[in-house]
């Protein structure tokens, strides 16, 4: 345990006292057993220094007690990091920016407040997570879905925020929000949108609201803490069908995405897909062999050829009613095959609903297969056997979603893996979380070795600053590397940043919420940024 | 506020549990009575044979099993997310490492905690290394882990979680056994018991 910076041990002492008194004694957490667990799982600085250690954790369980908690940490300068439920892996977990800060967990609001079938929303509290969603929808027979993150152990409120992604055509969850209530640094409840206008039934139907699109500050941001949300949510489709497709050369690539690029823009496809190699990610003897060697692109082609598999691929998800999906699924292959020929298709799991989840299973191709058809899993837990886990940290960047961009990628990242002295990936993909953008996405392991974790941490900054160069920037990271990314976003002399920080100092003026989330510091703790 | 020596100075947990059908370091109990439980049940992953072979000696102590191969979906949703909302039902088991982090996750929010663990090492040369993380009292059962033996250790670990999961003194404290930790490449399974601290 460490202590927040600039308290002294006993208005610490005297804090948690008062915070006991709010939420009951059982629920501040202050000895280093309990604390341990709010440290992140998968910290690239295990056991050294530059750990972030927190002061404790007090789990409130209402938005009063969240509203007397805020305003004892104005009192005595507590600075708090909120946490829904804590399982951001790869990108800080629930652990804070600075030492000695409290995390302020949230895991036991989980109530889901209201479900309106017709609207198709909910609004959930912070605790809620994907798992409780699904079963509470279930529990009063809703026909709607929920979009599950993988794991589905995660906050439906907290993923959102954090500008996390799932699988169905309401991927993009920070965009299914609708309507936020707020407890304000100064203890205030503030709700958005329609529901700054009270009794509004439009709270969760519309976003927008009048003036200001307030909401969408408070995603990845510290201005305020998330107390209820409205969550839009899919009906639950007729049918839910995936087909494979694959191009078979390497030059495919860009008539490929550029293709795909337009059929999302056309609302043909509007859930999540990722572009890989078959061809190079393939376990085959032979094939895997002449990956390894590094042979010439024609005659992995060829292998390719001989073994029927493509040298890009993807799988392409389709919901809707049976006719619909056909029809989509007959333009989009005459897109696909008049862009790229020898284009191949081929069909992969059918759903029809309402199923019984109890009969479906992630089959060995697909590991994402029931989050695709709303069912939260654990499933991803199960790669790597037996193998020893240490986690791993997201290296993220976007890149807008054009063939040409990814190739670009893939020569710019490959050198500077090289360059880096890494282990270069066989192939370099893209992920179609956001419309009309790729993430090009790395998962760099971690260890408890501070020799190979001070590497992967000059070796992450080096690639923040590559893809920077190239005007890639990052849609999310780890919290040792907030301050990194937010640093490249330098556009005349950090204008952005600074008006971040006019905001911070304005709406959180004694600086206790989430110090550094972001690269916002407050005032106090600016000396802290790195 | 409750604290973990607060739980074990107040817990009804018998400390004679040990005595009765314990484990003896390189002795098999045969005429031993059936150990008492106070496992919910012991989660073992299929795809591992030494983990079905932990499941089947805990079977003989009478602690029900739960076999998963790797995905521990259906334990927490369909049971264990549902029971430790009703009661904090001691669970242990033998089991990839990230069964036992997602369990733990999981667990944290009822107020439960790993309160023992073990890693099993599976070394190029065939041995199997082991490190316990707990008491002195759990050292000791660590003394029956030769590192010779590849074969007929996980028996054994059935026997230590049991004790531990009936003796919350064995529970105390957090003590690594062995020198140097594995390599990061290298496969282990790891035993553990996650029991209520309130």
């Amino acid at each position: 345990m460490k202590l927040p910076p600039g308290v002294s041990a006993r208005d610490f002492d005297t804090a948690v006292q008062r915070f006991q008194s709010v939420v009951g004694p059982e629920w501040v957490f202050t000895n280093d057993e309990d604390v341990h667990l709010y440290r992140d799982a998968y910290t690239p600085f295990y056991g050294e220094e530059g750990e972030i250690i927190p002061s404790g954790g007090i789990g409130p369980n209402s938005v009063e007690q969240v509203q007397e908690i805020v305003k004892i940490a104005n009192q005595y300068g507590i600075p708090l990091w909120p946490v829904s439920t804590g399982r951001n892996l790869g990108y800080g977990g629930a652990a804070p920016r600075m030492s000695g800060t409290m995390v302020l967990d949230m895991k036991r609001m989980n109530r889901v407040l209201e479900v309106n079938e017709s609207l198709a929303y909910a609004i959930v509290e912070p605790g809620v997570s994907y798992f409780d969603l699904y079963r509470h929808l279930r529990s009063i027979n809703s026909r709607l879905w929920i979009d599950s993150a993988d794991p589905g152990w995660g906050s439906v409120m907290g993923n959102a925020l954090e500008h996390g992604t799932g699988n169905t055509n309401h991927h993009d969850h920070f965009d299914s929000h609708c309507g936020m209530e707020l407890v304000l640094a100064n203890g205030e409840l503030m709700r958005t949108g329609m529901g700054a206008l009270p009794n509004s039934p439009s709270w969760a139907t519309f976003r927008y609201g009048f003036g200001p699109y307030i909401s969408a500050m408070f995603g990845q941001a510290n201005f305020a803490i998330v107390t209820k949300m409205g969550m839009w949510l899919m009906p639950e489709p007729e049918a839910a069908r995936n087909y494979l497709v694959a191009v078979p050369r390497k030059a495919d690539l860009v008539p490929f995405i550029d293709t795909l690029c337009n059929l999302v823009n056309r609302g043909i496809l509007n859930s999540t897909w990722q572009v890989a190699s078959p061809l190079l990610s393939s376990q085959a003897p032979e094939i895997a062999e002449l990956v390894r060697n590094g042979a010439p692109v024609e005659e992995l082609e060829r292998a390719g050829h001989a073994a029927n598999l493509g040298y890009w691929g993807t799988r392409l998800r389709l919901y809707g009613p049976p006719e619909i999906i056909e029809a989509e699924w007959k333009y989009i292959q005459e897109r696909l095959s008049a862009a790229v020929p020898g284009a191949m298709f081929t069909p992969g799991h059918s759903y029809e609903f309402p199923i019984d989840p109890e009969t479906v299973e992630d089959p060995p191709d697909d590991l994402f297969a029931r989050a695709s058809i709303s069912i939260p899993n654990l499933n991803i837990f199960s790669i790597g056997g037996a193998s020893r886990s240490q986690g791993h940290i997201f290296f993220s960047p976007i890149i807008p979603m054009s063939g040409r961009e990814l190739v670009k990628a893939q020569e710019v990242f490959g050198q500077a893996f090289k360059d880096l002295g890494m282990h270069p990936p066989n192939f370099i993909g893209g992920m179609a979380f956001f419309k009309r953008n790729l993430v090009v996405l790395f998962g760099l392991p971690v260890s408890k070795d501070p020799a190979a974790n001070q590497k992967l941490r000059e070796n992450f900054r080096a690639l923040v600053k590559v893809a920077a160069a190239n005007g890639w920037g990052e849609y999310r990271t780890a919290t040792a590397f907030m301050d990194d990314i937010m640093n490249v976003f330098s556009f005349n002399n950090h204008a952005l940043r600074r008006f971040h920080e006019t905001i911070k100092d304005a709406v959180d003026p004694n600086g206790i919420l989430a110090p550094g989330k972001s690269g916002i510091w407050p005032k106090r703790f600016r000396e802290s940024r790195t | 506020m409750m604290n973990r020596r607060d739980f074990l100075r107040n817990s009804a947990a018998g400390a004679a549990l040990i005595g009765v059908g314990g484990y003896v370091p390189g002795v098999t109990p045969v005429h031993a009575a059936p150990m008492h439980s106070s496992l919910d049940k012991a989660i073992y992953d299929e795809r591992f044979r030494d983990s079905v072979a932990f499941a089947r000696e805990a079977e003989t102590l009478r602690i029900p099993t739960h076999a998963i191969r790797g995905d521990i979906t259906d334990l927490w949703f369909k049971d264990l997310d549902l029971r430790w909302r009703r009661d904090r039902a001691t669970v242990a088991g033998l089991t990839t490492e990230c069964v036992m982090f997602c369990l733990e996750q999981l667990a944290w929010t009822h107020h439960m905690r790993v309160v023992y663990r073990a890693e099993h090492v599976f070394l190029p040369s065939g041995r199997v290394a082991h490190a316990f993380h707990g008491s002195e009292r759990a050292r000791a059962q660590a003394g029956a882990f030769d590192g010779n033996d590849s074969s007929g250790w996980a028996p054994r670990v059935a026997h230590v979680i049991a004790s531990v999961a009936a003796d919350p003194a064995s529970r105390r404290g957090v003590t690594s056994v062995l020198p140097a930790p594995p390599r990061d490449d290298q496969d282990l399974l790891v035993s553990w018991v996650i029991a209520s601290v309130s």
